[in-house]
């Protein structure tokens, strides 16, 4: 890995005035709007960040993980069992996320050893079996789960998963500005010549599936303090994952702003099929889905992205010529 | 004149199921010294290549690097160590930018974001794609890809670089590029083991030749010596 990490494109203060915006106007949301919008603003948050989180492994590094769900599930538990143990209830997602965070990196030594597919099933395999053996352990309420035994915070939760929101959005922003940017990008291009580049590739692998796993984590200990109550089916679906996936190839994969945008369009989408049609919602979002695909394969930020680029660079060859 | 070794391996072997892919071969390279490894497909010399730079395991034999031995090191920690190399088929990072590709190796380094991008555009600038920093890999053109794989391995001052087949199918400005850019290096201090199948060209840029066949090496020798060699003469016309 590189001695240090350093910015290798500079920080550019327009680039950082839509995120600065886009704080501003979520941390008035629960001042200027009803408690059902604010619950929605939290949902749109919730998968932003799984979406952002599983942008680090998926979109930086190409690396396939069907069992993303595995962390959101275990970070859910790891806060209910922080917060029945006496852990204040602010403070148990954290806690959670970095009892995840050790799972992810010792789960990561076996489970990188693989690639493409095999890395894919292998993951979807664990979370399956962690979904199973949660099913079966007592102490863990078995199919019943766990209640926290406290009360509806709907602000308090909201504002603590937008701290990790925006501690997320801050810590892709600097990844994409960096060194280890670079280096990310190399491997998921050609792992081979990233390695002979001189790119560590085990060691970055392990630490992004370590930090992937601490943000979904989070999401998933903020989902328990809100719920007040988590069981297997509802913390280990795989519906989730696939939900995750959705939200970044809809914004963008390998961008910054795409989950984000992901989310958002993601969840307004699934609540109004949802309402409007319920029988067909799946259907309809398989559609809306595929459309997205084929029109923008990149996504829609990274679509734009590329849109900038060959401006950027058709204006150069004119003023060449 | 005694030769300062780069790069010496002894007993190469490899084994791909029951094929022998490469059968107890030594190599050595000098200090700006460019040696030719040829011979006909099939011979061994890209399977060579992979064990030297890390790529692949060899069953038997020891690799030093400036006398001393990096045995079961990875291909980021020989590239560290000033062993680089390029592809037979440029694996350029097709979605980054030219720019971006050249950074790659700069990252690893201590330099700093401005250095980084200075060193980047005087080798981009070397093998003449200054100005082409905002294109995609996948946007150059074949002989364009392999100048930027060539620029790519020399980011990080390498003692010895090692190139599959860098001049096969490059129109031939290209190929006046890579052949100057080689030699330019070489002045510098720089070493090259150059697979080639243009035997003409290889033969005249490089001090040595190594021949191989079916796994094992058949000749070694300055470029005339070795091209009259009966056993290459078998090789590749078959008499």
């Amino acid at each position: 890995m590189a001695k240090h990490i350093r910015l290798v494109s500079p920080i550019r203060p327009l680039e950082l005035t839509p995120i600065t915006a886009l704080t501003a106007v979520l941390i008035a949301v629960p001042f200027v709007l009803t408690t059902y919008q604010t619950s929605i603003t939290f949902e749109i948050l919730r998968y932003a960040i799984l979406g952002m989180a599983l942008n680090l492994f998926y979109g930086l590094l190409g690396y396939v993980n069907f069992g993303q769900v595995a962390f959101y599930g275990l970070g859910a538990y790891a806060t209910a069992v922080s917060v029945i143990v006496g852990v204040p209830l602010f403070l148990a997602p954290f806690v959670g996320g970095l009892i995840v965070a050790g799972l992810a990196y010792l789960l990561s030594l076996p489970l990188l050893r693989t690639r493409g597919i095999y890395f894919a099933i292998a993951t979807l395999g664990l979370a399956e079996t962690i979904r199973l053996s949660f099913l079966k352990i007592p102490f863990l309420g078995g199919s019943y789960g766990l209640v926290l035994h406290t009360s509806y915070q709907l602000v308090e939760a909201y504002y603590t998963l937008l701290a990790i929101f925006a501690s997320l959005l801050a810590v892709t922003y600097l990844i994409l500005k960096s060194s280890i940017g670079v280096e990310l990008r190399a491997i998921r291009e050609d792992e081979e010549a990233a390695e002979s580049m001189g790119v560590n590739t085990v060691k970055y692998k392990r630490l992004v599936f370590t930090l992937s796993g601490f943000y979904t984590a989070l999401a998933g200990g903020v989902f328990a303090w809100l719920s007040t109550y988590v069981n297997p089916e509802t913390v280990f679906q795989t519906l989730t994952t696939i939900e995750m996936y959705i939200v970044v190839l809809i914004g963008g994969a390998g961008t910054m702003l795409g989950p984000v945008v992901g989310g958002i369009i993601f969840y307004i989408s699934k609540i109004n099929l949802l309402v409007n049609y319920p029988e067909l919602h799946f259907l309809m979002f398989g559609a809306l889905l595929t459309i997205t695909v084929r029109l923008a394969p990149r996504g829609i930020v990274g679509g734009l992205e590329q849109y900038v680029r060959m401006r950027r660079i058709a204006k150069l060859r004119g003023r060449r010529a | 004149m005694t030769r300062v070794s780069v790069l010496k391996a002894t007993g190469m072997s490899k084994k791909f199921g029951g094929v022998t892919a490469v059968d107890n071969v030594d190599i050595e390279v000098g200090r700006s010294e460019a040696v030719g490894l040829i011979g006909p497909n099939g011979a061994g010399k890209t399977t060579l290549l992979n064990m030297l730079s890390g790529l692949i395991k060899p069953d038997r034999g020891h690799v030093e690097l400036e006398g001393k031995s990096v045995d079961g090191l990875r291909p980021h920690q020989l590239m560290r160590k000033g062993l680089a190399r390029t592809f037979q088929i440029p694996k350029l990072f097709k979605q980054m930018t030219v720019l971006e590709n050249v950074l790659v190796p700069l990252a690893s380094t201590d330099m700093d974001g401005a250095a980084m991008h200075s060193k980047a555009a005087k080798l981009l600038k070397l093998v003449g794609l200054a100005g082409m920093e905002n294109m995609l890999g996948s946007e150059l053109s074949g002989g364009q890809q392999k100048l930027l794989e060539i620029a790519r391995a020399l980011t990080t001052e390498p003692k010895i670089v090692l190139m599959d087949e860098p001049l096969a199918g490059v129109h031939p400005q290209i190929k006046e590029t890579i052949l100057s850019t080689i030699s330019d290096m070489k002045k510098g201090g720089v070493s090259f083991l150059i697979v080639s199948h243009d035997v003409k060209t290889i033969t005249s840029i490089s001090d040595r030749l190594v021949a191989m066949s079916s796994g094992k090496k058949i000749a070694d020798g300055v470029p005339t010596e070795v091209m009259l060699s009966a056993e290459v003469v078998e090789s590749y016309l078959g008499v």
